[in-house]
């Protein structure tokens, strides 16, 4: 592929899957640091697979494939995160005029921070309305599996937040 | 609040503006300049490295056999099988392919990754340190005294260094254990 035509391509891409992009990286990401470090490493990675992206699957899902592997296989060399801290929450501009509501929605993603790297695969995928067998096609689990976990993960996120509250 | 209603208002939020392209555009203008690497690739870059760096220890001891032979042929031996190690590595890691490779398989070829690279390290620190002080108390009879100074020095420093990074490696590798064992 020529230089011109796959920076073309690679901006396509990544401009048509902005939102998609940015909402794996504050998924996984601590802080603003760590979210900057995600966000070049995937960029970096579909920038090299791009040559050999031949349509065989739908962009988002080639897209979502190399997000979350790079993120779950991110690890940090140097302990500089709080893990205890999300920078989901600090991301998304929740206009609501309920104080309330907004609170309980950053209790979830503080709850969903605390998941391990593969079930917050899950339950990103599934919250962006993934279907099943495109989640077991991203993870490598069967879609029987997939729904057995992303039940117990719903489960253990509902049981926290009544701990919470 | 439960989950089902996180997932009926995850569509429809709105980034804030400064996460709308143009604070990142930078990002985007290196990466397709190609003037920014991913890990994977400097990693692979580190293994090739030490690979010639092992490479260059094995020429630099062949005149030194006609003085010492057994230190010769020892020092050799171990930067050959260090450096065919290294090599190993980098050619695992350049196959690292995440866009083919679901979230299993690429945790799993990282964690391997990561874990040869910590046993190689270990390896390392246990023959070529008791190698190095052996090349050192040898060339200390043609070179000086402070030649044995320099050495030691030397050898307690990147003991120290290796012995903090395994640490870290180490953690790295419980946490990436921990979460292939619970995908299983």
């Amino acid at each position: 592929m020529a230089l011109p035509d796959k920076e073309a391509r690679f901006m396509a891409i990544v401009n048509d899957n902005r939102s998609l992009l940015y909402k794996v990286c504050h998924m996984y990401a601590s802080d603003k640091e760590h979210f900057r470090d995600l966000y070049q490493e995937v960029l970096a990675n579909i920038w090299e697979g791009i040559g050999g992206f031949r349509g065989e699957a739908a962009v988002s899902t080639w897209i979502y494939r190399i997000a979350i592997n790079t993120c779950v296989t991110f690890f940090r060399h140097h302990n500089r995160h709080d893990s205890s801290k999300t920078y989901l929450d600090m991301a998304y501009d929740i206009e609501d005029d309920n104080g309330e509501r907004n609170e309980r929605l950053r209790e979830m993603y503080r709850l969903i921070s605390r998941l391990d790297k593969i079930d917050k695969a899950i339950i990103l995928m599934w919250l962006d309305e993934r279907s099943y067998d495109e989640i077991a096609e991203v993870t490598g689990f069967t879609r029987n599996n997939v729904a057995t976990r992303l039940h117990r993960i719903k489960q253990r996120l509902a049981e926290n937040s009544s701990r919470n509250e | 609040m439960n989950i089902d209603d996180l997932k009926s208002r995850w569509n429809s939020m709105e980034l804030p503006p400064e996460y709308s392209g143009d604070e990142l555009s930078d990002i985007v203008s290196r990466i397709g300049a190609g003037r920014v690497s991913s890990l994977r690739d400097r990693l692979g870059s580190i293994s090739r490295n030490l690979a010639l760096v092992c490479v260059c220890g094995g020429v630099i001891m062949i005149p030194y056999l006609a003085y010492t032979p057994v230190l010769g042929v020892v020092a050799i031996v171990f930067f050959v099988f260090m450096g065919l190690m290294h090599f190993r590595n980098y050619r695992r890691v350049i196959r690292i392919d995440f866009s083919v490779m679901t979230v299993r398989e690429a945790l799993a070829a990282v964690y391997i990754f990561e874990r040869n690279r910590t046993r190689l390290r270990v390896i390392g620190m246990s023959l070529g340190l008791p190698m190095a002080l052996w090349m050192c108390f040898s060339f200390t009879s043609v070179y000086g005294p402070y030649t044995l100074y320099a050495c030691l020095a030397g050898a307690a420093i990147g003991v120290i260094i290796a012995v903090l990074v395994n640490r870290r490696a180490v953690c790295i590798l419980r946490e990436m254990r921990g979460q292939l064992n619970s995908g299983v």
